[in-house]
């Protein structure tokens, strides 16, 4: 039950942030005209030997979650205390 | 192409001379007129003359002294050009142009020594001459002005007669087709028609099949009517043997009478029979009569029965009197109560602990499908397009433009015409140092960096 009545109010704050969000102005990430060029593709493998930037990317995912769960985290918490004030 | 210039040279001279007494009229000059070396018409003697054709020339200095920009003007009817047109072989010289007419007439005074003036009059033969050869240099420019059309004229044939060579090769090819077709033995409609034929064969062969079928002696037909025949004669034999007195049919209808007979018969073993069981019955009801009678054997032991009853239930009277409740002492060992008590709680803490989970199922439920999987993709996939939700992913993307496999870095120098190639794979140890420096260096970034994107105060 109050699963249920959790459910309900996270997925209508999902759609209300969704219906916000396409209130923005959108960007198509994939059709940026962006490439390498070929003699910087071919230096990539020298680089990513000395950089991993494959592991650098995937430790920036991990820290944007994380920042992402602390907003969210402490904008309830506020909102919970407002309520109690 | 010499050839060609010198036989077209022969030709127009040729007609030159022929066509002379023709064209001579149509010349504008007159006896008395100058003509200078230079182009110019009755400059001298003959004022009307230079005027006339200097207003139609406009300006015949211009076109003696440069024939190019003579062409380039348009010089409209020409007295020489229209009367040229009177006759039939000036219908072919007016087609060429007056700036050509002038230009040959240039071309013509220009075999004379240039500078040089003279009168016509007085010099036929150098009139006659000139004329010759304006006339050489007028066909020839004819000549030279129909040469495209002749040149395109016998291409278009060519190809024409490529065209029809190709076309009667088509012919010639399709002649072939019909031969493989109708005139091979082994062509497509002879297959066919020998198929016909084998067709039609076989139809007379099957019309002689009828003939053996039907109308031979030993034909089919008549084999299986004469069998037929022989059958319907069986069966009149038949039928015949079955209604005789000697036939199988009427013995065997003897013989069922005669069992008929033999059952109803006294002595026939089946009443003997029935008389074996009427009897048994009979002593059946003896039997029963003997065990219900007072004397019966049957009624004795029942008796004796009864009387074995009664003296064992004295016996058990006796006995009861003796019989009290056993005194038992039981005792039990505080560990087995404690063991006992141990697994009783053990019940109930799982009846309870059942009911209590069932319970919160009930009221809280399952919290696994909290957050809608759609929802949450859609609210993925709406970040990441949302501007300025949209910048991390475009900088993942941006630096995941700069991925790819490790690899160590090889150099080759050439160096006084040796190349010196460097491989860096031995220095793995120091590239895997520094590989994991950069994930320190920027994750202690990343921590460093993270208070400026935590957007909501820390309540204190």
């Amino acid at each position: 039950m109050i699963s249920g009545i959790i459910s309900f109010l996270t997925g209508g704050a999902l759609n209300l942030l969704i219906l916000l969000l396409g209130l923005l102005p959108t960007v198509d990430v994939s059709a940026l005209p962006i490439a390498v060029p070929e003699p910087v593709s071919a230096a990539l493998g020298a680089l990513n030997w000395f950089v991993p930037i494959g592991d650098l990317i995937a430790i920036l995912n991990w820290w944007v979650v994380l920042i992402i769960a602390a907003n969210v985290f402490l904008f309830v918490k506020r909102l919970l205390d407002s309520v109690r004030k | 192409m010499p050839y060609r210039k010198l036989i077209s040279f022969c030709l127009a001279l040729l007609l030159c001379f022929s066509c002379y007494p023709v064209i001579k009229p149509s010349y504008a000059f007159a006896d008395d007129s100058e003509v200078s070396l230079d182009g110019r018409f009755g400059e001298a003697s003959n004022a009307d003359a230079q005027e006339q054709h200097e207003a139609d020339s406009g300006g015949g200095e211009a076109v003696a002294q440069d024939p190019a920009a003579a062409e380039a003007q348009e010089v409209e009817a020409s007295p020489s050009s229209q009367e040229l047109a009177t006759s039939d072989y000036g219908i072919s010289l007016a087609t060429v142009s007056d700036s050509q007419f002038n230009y040959a007439l240039y071309g013509m005074l220009s075999q004379f020594s240039g500078g040089v003036s003279f009168s016509v009059a007085g010099h036929t033969l150098w009139y006659k001459v000139g004329s010759v050869v304006y006339c050489v240099a007028a066909l020839y420019q004819l000549i030279n002005s129909y040469l495209p059309d002749i040149r395109a004229y016998t291409s278009d044939t060519a190809s024409r007669l490529s065209t029809a060579l190709t076309r009667l090769s088509n012919i010639y090819d399709n002649t072939n087709l019909l031969s493989v077709v109708f005139g091979n033995d082994n062509s497509v409609f002879n297959t066919r028609f020998v198929r016909l034929l084998v067709a039609a064969e076989n139809t007379a062969k099957y019309s002689n099949n009828l003939s053996e079928v039907f109308f031979n002696t030993n034909s089919v037909f008549n084999t299986r009517f004469v069998r037929l025949l022989v059958a319907a004669e069986g069966t009149n034999s038949n039928l015949a043997s079955f209604i005789s007195e000697n036939a199988g049919w009427y013995v065997r209808q003897g013989l069922i009478l005669g069992a008929i007979e033999s059952f109803t018969s006294e002595n026939a073993g089946w009443y003997t029979r029935l008389g074996r069981i009427t009897g048994a019955v009979e002593n059946l009801d003896s039997s029963i009569s003997a065990f219900t009678s007072e004397n019966a054997s049957w009624y004795t032991r029942f008796a004796r029965l009864l009387n074995a009853s009664e003296g064992i239930y004295s016996l058990l009277s006796s006995y009861l009197p003796n019989l009290s409740a056993p005194e038992v002492s039981v005792s039990f060992d505080d560990n087995d109560l404690g063991a006992i008590l141990g697994a009783i709680d053990g019940v109930k803490d799982a009846i309870m602990l059942n009911a209590a989970v069932n319970f919160v199922d009930t009221v809280v439920g399952d919290f696994s499908g909290v957050v809608d999987a759609v929802q949450a993709s859609t609210l993925e996939s709406t970040m990441q397009s949302a501007f300025p939700f949209c910048i991390p992913a475009i900088v993942k993307q941006l630096l995941g433009l700069l991925q790819s496999e490790p690899m160590p870095p090889t150099f080759d120098f050439q160096i006084g015409g040796e190349v010196m190639h460097v491989d860096a794979s031995q220095m793995q140890g120091f590239a895997d140092i520094v590989s994991w420096a950069c994930r320190f260096m920027f994750v202690i970034g990343l921590l460093f960096a993270s208070r400026r994107f935590i957007f909501w105060e820390v309540a204190r």
